[in-house]
């Protein structure tokens, strides 16, 4: 039933249109914008009000929509946020949290929402990080570490998940203000960082190891090539800092390399042409020092490329390499100068050998005279006389190479040694017209801790070879004490007027079988290894043997230096010449040979009849009352019974010498001289024996000899030792001396 | 074209040159003689065209002293039919800044698309520190008319600006710009 209306009909139909566009408008009470009203008016009012409606249903319907949108747009990012968000009401509960807080804490969206935050907060891991001001602000019913206002930045904290696991978090958060500015609560973001903890840690460790790592590792700028990186280990050694060599590039330690060099170097890495390369190089320490490395370069190849270079120290590996190249070169140098020894020596002994065996095939002939016979005897003797010279220097030299020869310490009067050595060579000196003077220039130790034998041997042979070379004039031995008080050293020279040497010879000289020239063997004898040997000897000594000076046509000064030990306390020759007795004046050979021994009692042990003819032969030549003994046992019974018969007086020993070989039957010459001292026998004992090996000799000294010879025997050094040994000690056995045929 | 434009266009050929002219435009425009132009209903733009078109020849009118006499009978309709908006604007740039949305008003009781948009979006405006940017785009062309609507709304506040076309589609630009400053 139709209302009953107050209206007039007009009035009645406007009143229905405006019912009409109410009714329609009643949707918009569900919040539903998007339609419009539509009556049929042909009124323009109730048009214009219609057209207004609609205005205001699409304005609304837009901000509506607007909004939605807005709304959905947020929630994406919140949804798609990797890190957590959480937005905590003032009453503490959580009223926001993300897909990423439900996935992180294992807690369903709605188990969040609505709950309090603070089972999300570990307070008492908190309390560390919260801020200064949390007390004074505190709002109840929040975590602490949220309490606060404005930003706290960042947070190392922990959240604690549903199934109670700890997990390490970054947290930032800040205050929120609602619409009247009043505290709103807190907007929370937290990023987990136990994988980012792990990171670190990794990256931690890998960065301590390339730290310490002794391998250097420089990363430099590819294009100012300026340092940004250096390993502790490479810092260490280089002795820069990082800050010094932020300033420099690679090639402030490269002395030898320029940017051009470095450039061309590192072009096949820049074109991507290789990924390595490879060089060896040396680099330079803040002190200067340098050292060989081997470098492994890299460019990498991300946004801003660097150079990565691994440089490895090859010193050793270098030191190893050159220590190679040096020991073959030595071995082979050593090789090469065996062979030429060995060439040398096999032709030297031929020669002689040579001449023996032909004269020998000539003395076969029966067609010869007695002169020609004579004269291959004396060709024979000659030869063979020599070629045992040589065969003893050969020796001597191979024992010293073979590091056998050793230098004895024992105190030694450098005088005595000088004195000795110019009686002997003033012979073969005035044999040639040629005046031999010893000079010293200041004073001379008296002794010196040294090996007398070698030290007379390189006077002898540096003299011998002045007075070989020598024509006429005279050759001066000058010794001098020269050197620190630290290291001092006896210096004796040995200047002759002789004929010089040139440059290349005097290189040539001390090389085994060198002489000046080839043909200079021939002219002047001697074996070539006279010069290598003493100076062996001087080194063996403790000093050295060089030509110091030396002139074509006008003479050479040879220098033998022998260190002596410091010489506090010890006692000082100031007139070293007038100190010494030197058997002086110039004798004749002939004379020498004469009244060498005259009246010298020497008794011969020795059990070979051919050579027991041989030596009393030589002795009784040059005057000597030689008495000979068949062993050892023999021997004894008969000096021990001489020496009976004369005990308590005071008349002579029964022999002023004894020779003995050591190698006989019965007793041999060890136990003899042994049985000999232990009876108190003081006599000179010189050994006979046939090794030639210095270990010999030594046991010769050591079973009590005063001195040793050689066999075979040659007759003159035989003497000179006989002579040396008997007057040193005219009567008694005393001072050790010792020296060899 | 909503049909408040093709209305004032009748009331204006009407009161000035007569009823038999108006006839004459509806003949010439092909326009029924009694269909009757409703202000908030939206009409054919093709329609609109042949109107306009046929008032310049019946009226004997150049497109300018035509669009002018329009603008100044639509403003003078407008002042007493809209009087609230008049005065929400405190001045000539304040309505204009409003204009885009009072005409976006009249599409608002369309439900076709197509006819909402037609109506919708032909304006567009800039409020470039105190210079108003328009940009204009439709089919109608109607660049002239906005600026003598606007030099209009200048004169009812009383301000003191002026109205300039910075490009036009007329000339193959893809908009009209006009600037009021
Ligand atoms: C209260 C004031 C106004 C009202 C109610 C009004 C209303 C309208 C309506 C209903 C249309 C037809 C729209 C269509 O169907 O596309 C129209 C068109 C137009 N109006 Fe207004 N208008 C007003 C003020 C203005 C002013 C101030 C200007 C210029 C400054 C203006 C410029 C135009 C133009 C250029 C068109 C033609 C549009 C086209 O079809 O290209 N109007 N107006």
């Amino acid at each position: 039933m139709a209302l009953q209306s107050p209206y007039s009909a007009d009035n009645q139909k406007l009143h229905d249109l405006v019912e009409e566009l109410a009714d329609q408008l009643c949707p918009a009470v569900d919040g539903q914008f998007d339609f419009s009203v539509k009556v049929s008016s042909h009124d323009e009012s109730i048009d214009k009000l219609q057209m207004l409606v609609n205005l205001v249903l699409d304005s609304a319907s837009r901000a509506v929509q607007e909004l939605r949108g807005t709304k959905d747009y947020t929630e994406n990012i919140i949804r798609s946020m990797i890190d957590m968000l959480l937005v905590v009401a003032p009453d503490g509960n959580i009223v926001t949290a993300n897909e990423a807080t439900c996935k992180l804490l294992g807690y369903r969206h709605q188990e969040l929402i609505g709950h309090p935050a603070s089972m999300l907060f570990c307070e008492e891991d908190i309390s560390g990080a919260i801020r200064p001001q949390e007390a004074m602000l505190h709002k109840p019913g929040l975590p602490s570490c949220l309490a606060g206002e404005g930003s706290s930045g960042n947070v190392e904290t922990t959240l604690r998940a549903k199934s109670g696991e700890e997990i390490s978090v970054l947290l930032s958060d800040s205050t929120m203000l609602d619409g009247h500015g009043q505290f709103g609560g807190v907007v929370c973001i937290a990023r987990d960082t136990t994988e980012s903890r792990r990171l670190q840690a990794e990256r931690e460790r890998f960065n301590r190891v390339i730290q310490q790592s002794l391998n250097e590792i420089y990363i430099f700028d590819s294009e100012t090539l300026h340092f940004v990186d250096v390993n502790y280990g490479a810092r260490k050694n280089l002795g820069y800092s990082m800050a010094e060599l932020r300033e420099m590039t690679p090639l402030s330690l490269k002395p030898e390399f320029t940017a051009e060099l470095f450039a061309e170097l590192v072009k096949p890495l820049r074109s991507r042409t290789v990924q390595k390369i490879q060089f060896d190089t040396i680099h330079q320490r803040k002190n200067g020092s340098q050292y060989p490395v081997e470098v492994h370069l890299q460019l990498t190849d991300d946004h801003s490329p660097m150079f990565v270079a691994i440089i490895l120290d090859i010193a050793e590996r270098k030191a190893a390499e050159t220590l190679l190249v040096e020991a073959k070169a030595v071995a082979e140098s050593a090789s090469a100068a065996k062979s030429d020894f060995l060439a040398n020596m096999s032709h030297e002994i031929r020669t002689p050998m040579t001449a023996i065996l032909g004269f020998a095939e000539n003395m076969l002939d029966v067609e010869q005279s007695d002169s020609e016979r004579l004269n291959c005897v004396h060709t024979i003797r000659r030869n063979g006389e020599y070629l045992l010279c040589l065969i003893n220097d050969i020796l001597d030299l191979s024992k010293i190479e073979a590091g056998e020869m050793v230098a004895e310490c024992r105190d030694c009067h450098p005088c005595r040694v000088i004195a000795e050595v110019a009686s002997l060579m003033r012979v073969p000196a005035a044999a040639k017209g040629l005046l031999l003077n010893i000079e010293y220039t200041g004073a001379i130790p008296e002794t010196i801790p040294s090996d007398s034998t070698r030290l007379r041997q390189i006077l002898i042979n540096l003299i011998g070879n002045a007075i070989k070379f020598t024509e006429t004039g005279t050759i001066r031995l000058v010794t001098s004490l020269v050197g620190s008080d630290d290291k001092p050293y006896l210096q004796f020279d040995v200047i002759d007027t002789g004929r010089g040497l040139t440059e290349s010879q005097a290189n040539k000289l001390f090389q085994p079988f060198m002489q000046a020239d080839t043909s200079t063997t021939r002219k002047f004898g001697g074996t070539g290894l006279g010069l290598t040997i003493s100076k062996r000897f001087a080194e063996l000594l403790g000093g050295d043997v060089v030509i110091s000076e030396t002139e074509l046509g006008v003479g050479s000064t040879f220098r033998a230096t022998v260190a002596t030990c410091r010489l506090d306390g010890m006692r000082m020759l100031d007139d070293p010449l007038s100190a010494t007795t030197v058997p002086d004046a110039p004798v004749s050979v002939a004379q020498e040979s004469q009244s060498d021994l005259q009246g010298f009692r020497i008794l011969l042990v020795e059990d070979n009849r051919t050579n027991q003819a041989l030596i009393v032969g030589m002795l009784k030549k040059v005057g000597a009352d030689v008495s000979v003994e068949e062993n050892g046992r023999l021997a004894l019974d008969r000096v021990l019974a001489s020496m009976q018969r004369t005990s308590g007086g005071h008349s002579q020993p029964p022999f002023d010498l004894i020779l003995m070989d050591m190698q006989m039957p019965v007793m041999d010459g060890y136990k003899a001289t042994g049985a000999l001292r232990k009876e108190g026998y003081t006599g000179p004992i010189i050994a006979l024996t046939a090794n030639a090996m210095q270990g010999d000799g030594e046991e010769c000294l050591q079973a009590g000899c005063d001195d040793y010879a050689t066999k075979p025997i040659d007759r003159k050094k035989l003497i000179e030792l006989i002579r040396r040994n008997a007057q040193l000690c005219p009567s008694q056995h005393g001072t050790i001396s010792t020296g060899r045929c | 074209m909503v049909g408040l434009i093709q209305k004032l266009l009748f009331d204006l050929i009407e009161s000035s040159a007569g009823e038999e002219a108006g006839r004459e435009v509806r003949r010439r425009a092909d326009v029924p003689q009694d269909k009757e132009f409703l202000i908030y209903e939206a009409y054919d733009d093709a329609e609109f065209r042949r109107i306009f078109a046929s008032m310049l020849d019946v009226l004997n009118l150049g497109q300018e002293e035509a669009e002018e006499a329009f603008a100044a009978f639509f403003l003078k309709d407008s002042e007493v039919r809209w009087p609230i908006w008049f005065k929400m604007a405190k001045n000539a740039r304040e309505f204009l800044l409003r204009q885009p949305r009072i005409h976006n008003g009249f599409a608002t009781s369309q439900r076709d698309p197509a006819l909402r948009a037609a109506i919708d979006d032909k304006f567009e405006v800039e409020d470039c520190d105190g210079e108003v940017i328009v940009h204009y785009k439709s089919a109608n062309q109607l660049c002239g008319l906005y600026m003598a609507l606007a030099r209009r709304v200048i004169i009812h506040y009383g301000d003191n600006a002026v109205v300039k076309e910075a490009c036009c589609m007329k000339n193959g630009a893809p908009e009209c710009e006009i600037h009021i400053l």
